[in-house]
């Protein structure tokens, strides 16, 4: 016990030490914050092209209270000029017109009407779309007219039906909120698992190749050590999440500090961002979640160590080490994807069989978590990661103690023997 | 005094070492010789518990060698150092103390210390190690095989990577602990340290013991009759058996056997005066090569 103290205080405090431990606690949550307000700070930044479309020979067509009116995205207006002309105006180096669209160009008495817009350069795809959503409704308009059908009328026939989603119990959440936080805990479980699993296994292969665990070993037994280095990994893990948890509770107020100073622009009040916060709060019960997904997080690492430091200790080179490791990914990469397939539908025996799968149940199961699972699942799930944990543990330390002093040759079928001695 | 007797290990078809017995006099410089691949590693491992024997037994002071004894009474220096690099050098210390089973006690923290000061590394104790050269590397890796103040040290090619002036205050340190008592067990292929520093020694081959003993004792029962005889004149005789070197006031001859040499010594004696007159005992190197190149131990 002594010794696996020993280990276990090495390896955390030497990881707790190490800056890297830091620059990753840091910059992981302030990436995925930029990474969320991303689309909203570019689409800010980018609102400021503006598009001119000029309509040429839509007299026939466009009468001018028809034309949209201006916006920051686009400007659209009519010429008396000939598209010959219009374009020798465009090609002009201070040209503002952005494009053209030739209404000579509709054939009216096809079902779909074809426009020609021509610009001088590429358009953005963001132009593009913005022409686009200006000309449909300005063209439906028009065979609107031409069908003799008011604009009431046509408003009427189109409008989307909205079906409104209840659940029996108000509290549960909707598939849109449920569908985001299983995604997300996805994510986060996913590049934890690998990153954990990994860095043991270059711990593991270092001690190796630099032979320093001929010295551990005349010290402590084998299982020592393993059981002192995975415990050591899984608390600097759990360390660096409840890192993460306090990051987030502390960058809240931020945030919403910083949503509320945008509030005029965005449309979104800090009063709006908060309920949304205490709404998720209980919709989801995180004071249950968020145990959960430590306990699944726990003993995901704890299976995933002891896969990565055995495939380390058996392997002899660095290429054998990269090789063997593809394989253990493997079961992360299957149940991230099965937890993707269960957050569009997570009622299919899929979710539940997925979930009671061992070494995938750590996705799986937290993909499954926002929509809800009965409690005798989540119990038969979780004894059956935790048994086989310590279940591949314990067949880790053995392959371990064997493979741990081979130099100069692979774990092979000669060795078998002697794990389970 | 460490026993190791009728010790067995295979690697599956392959027989690492066969019944090998060895007998290490407590407070000794035993020097555990042979070439490679002999099973000098797998027999330091198995004193060491890393490896079970498959038969036989290890004894020290006539009681079985446990993991345990073996955690707080043995320092083991490996022929590869291992030390962590991203630590401090008192860091790996203090680890090393504490998997010894030593309490981190302000008396061990001042040995460690002056062990520090001794090899001139006080200066460098909160570097990290992998800044370190790999001379001083070596030299804090020593330290961590002794700052628990084992009964038996196992030393594994120790002198590997030091300058001249840190070899010889190894060597003074491996001295120093005899001296205190500690039994020393030196791994090396060096021979000319082995003659130097040895008391004793057991030369492996192909996992079984060869020859083993005080070193002395191991270089009579070898000795090849070989003699050198120095007069202060020309020589005014032949020397008997065969002549090795001659000039004209010095002789290495080799007789059958002893009584040979004495004759002519008394001889010569009567006619010359004598300068030197010394048997000619094998070096341990030639021992070595004889051994292992004899047929019957191939």
């Amino acid at each position: 016990m002594t010794n696996i103290l020993t280990v276990f205080q090495r390896e955390y405090l030497s990881r707790i030490k190490d800056k890297w431990f830091w620059i990753t606690t840091i910059l992981v949550p302030i990436g995925f914050v930029v990474v969320t307000l991303l689309p909203v700070l570019l689409s800010e930044l980018g609102g400021s092209s503006q598009t001119n479309l000029v309509l040429v020979g839509s007299e026939e067509y466009v009468p001018d209270e028809f034309l949209p009116e201006d916006t920051d995205r686009i400007t659209v207006s009519t010429t008396d000029q000939s598209l010959e002309e219009v374009k020798t105006e465009l090609q002009q180096e201070d040209s503002e017109i952005t494009a053209v669209a030739d209404f000579g160009s509709i054939n009216p008495e096809t079902a779909e009407y074809q426009i020609r817009v021509i610009s001088d350069e590429t358009l953005s795809l963001m132009a593009e779309g913005t022409i686009q959503s200006t000309l449909t409704p300005l063209i439906q308009q028009i065979r609107l007219q031409e069908e003799q059908i008011s604009p009431q009328q046509a408003a009427r026939l189109s409008s989307p039906i909205t079906p409104q989603f209840e659940r029996i119990n108000a509290d549960d959440p909707s598939a849109g909120q449920a569908y985001a936080l299983a995604y997300g805990i996805g994510i986060i479980m996913y590049f934890i698992l690998i990153f954990y699993g990994t860095s043991i296994m270059r711990s593991v292969q270092e001690e190796k190749k630099n032979r320093i665990v001929e010295i551990l070993l005349a010290s402590m037994r084998p299982f020592e050590l393993l059981i002192g280095k995975i415990s050591g990994v899984v608390a600097i893990g759990m360390t660096q999440v409840l890192l993460w948890l306090g990051f987030v509770l502390l960058a809240t107020p931020g945030l919403l500090y910083l949503i509320g100073d945008r509030a005029e622009s965005t449309g979104v009040s800090v009063e709006v961002v908060w309920n949304q916060v205490q709404e998720i709060s209980v919709t989801f019960n995180l004071i249950t979640l968020i145990p959960l997904f430590l306990a699944y997080l726990f003993f995901g690492i704890l299976s995933y160590a002891g896969i990565f430091s055995a495939i380390a200790a058996s392997a002899d080179s660095d290429s054998d080490v990269q090789s063997l490791s593809g394989i253990a990914i493997i079961p992360i990469v299957i149940g991230f994807m099965t937890a993707l397939t269960i957050v569009m539908n997570p009622e299919t025996g899929v979710a539940f069989w997925g979930s009671m799968i061992p070494l995938i149940s750590p996705l799986t199961m937290m993909a499954r978590l926002p929509f809800g699972v009965p409690g005798w699942e989540i119990a038969l799930s979780l004894a059956i990661l935790a048994l086989t944990s310590l279940g591949l543990i314990w067949l880790s330390a053995k392959i371990y103690r064997v493979g741990i002093l081979l130099y100069g040759e692979r774990l092979g079928w000669k060795h078998i023997k002697a794990i389970w001695k | 005094m460490l026993h190791l007797t009728d010790v067995q290990k295979s690697f599956g078809t392959f027989s690492a070492l066969s019944n090998l017995s060895v007998t290490v006099p407590t407070g000794s410089i035993f020097g555990l010789l042979g070439p490679n691949g002999a099973g000098k590693t797998t027999a330091i491992r198995i004193i060491n518990s890393i490896y079970q024997a498959d038969s036989g037994t290890v004894t020290w002071q006539d009681s079985p060698v446990t993991e345990e004894w073996v955690r707080k009474h043995v320092g083991y220096l490996p022929e590869e150092r291992g030390l962590y690099p991203k630590m401090s050098v008192q860091e790996n210390l203090y680890f090393f103390a504490q998997i010894h089973r030593q309490d981190l006690t302000p008396e061990l923290k001042q040995r460690i210390e002056s062990l520090l000061e001794r090899f001139d590394l006080l200066k460098h104790a909160k570097k990290e190690l992998g800044k370190l050269s790999k001379g001083m590397q070596q030299k804090v890796q020593i330290l961590a095989t002794i700052l628990h103040d084992p009964e038996l040290l196992i030393l594994d090619e120790p002198f590997t990577g030091l300058d001249p002036v840190n070899t010889r205050k190894l060597k003074d340190l491996i001295r120093e602990l005899q001296q205190e008592g500690k039994t020393i067990i030196l791994s090396t292929h060096r021979m000319e340290q082995v003659e130097e520093l040895c008391t004793n020694i057991v030369l492996i081959h192909q996992g079984q013991s060869v020859l083993q003993g005080p070193v002395r004792e191991v270089k009579t029962q070898n000795r090849t009759n070989t003699f050198i005889l120095e007069t202060d004149s020309d020589l005014t005789e032949t020397p008997p058996g065969t002549i090795l070197e001659q000039s004209d006031s010095r002789v290495k001859f080799q007789v059958e056997n002893h009584e040979h040499a004495q004759t002519f010594l008394a001889s010569i004696l009567a006619q010359q005066s004598v300068l030197e007159f010394r048997e000619v005992l094998p070096t341990l190197e030639e021992i070595f090569i004889q051994q292992v190149n004899t047929p019957d131990h191939d």
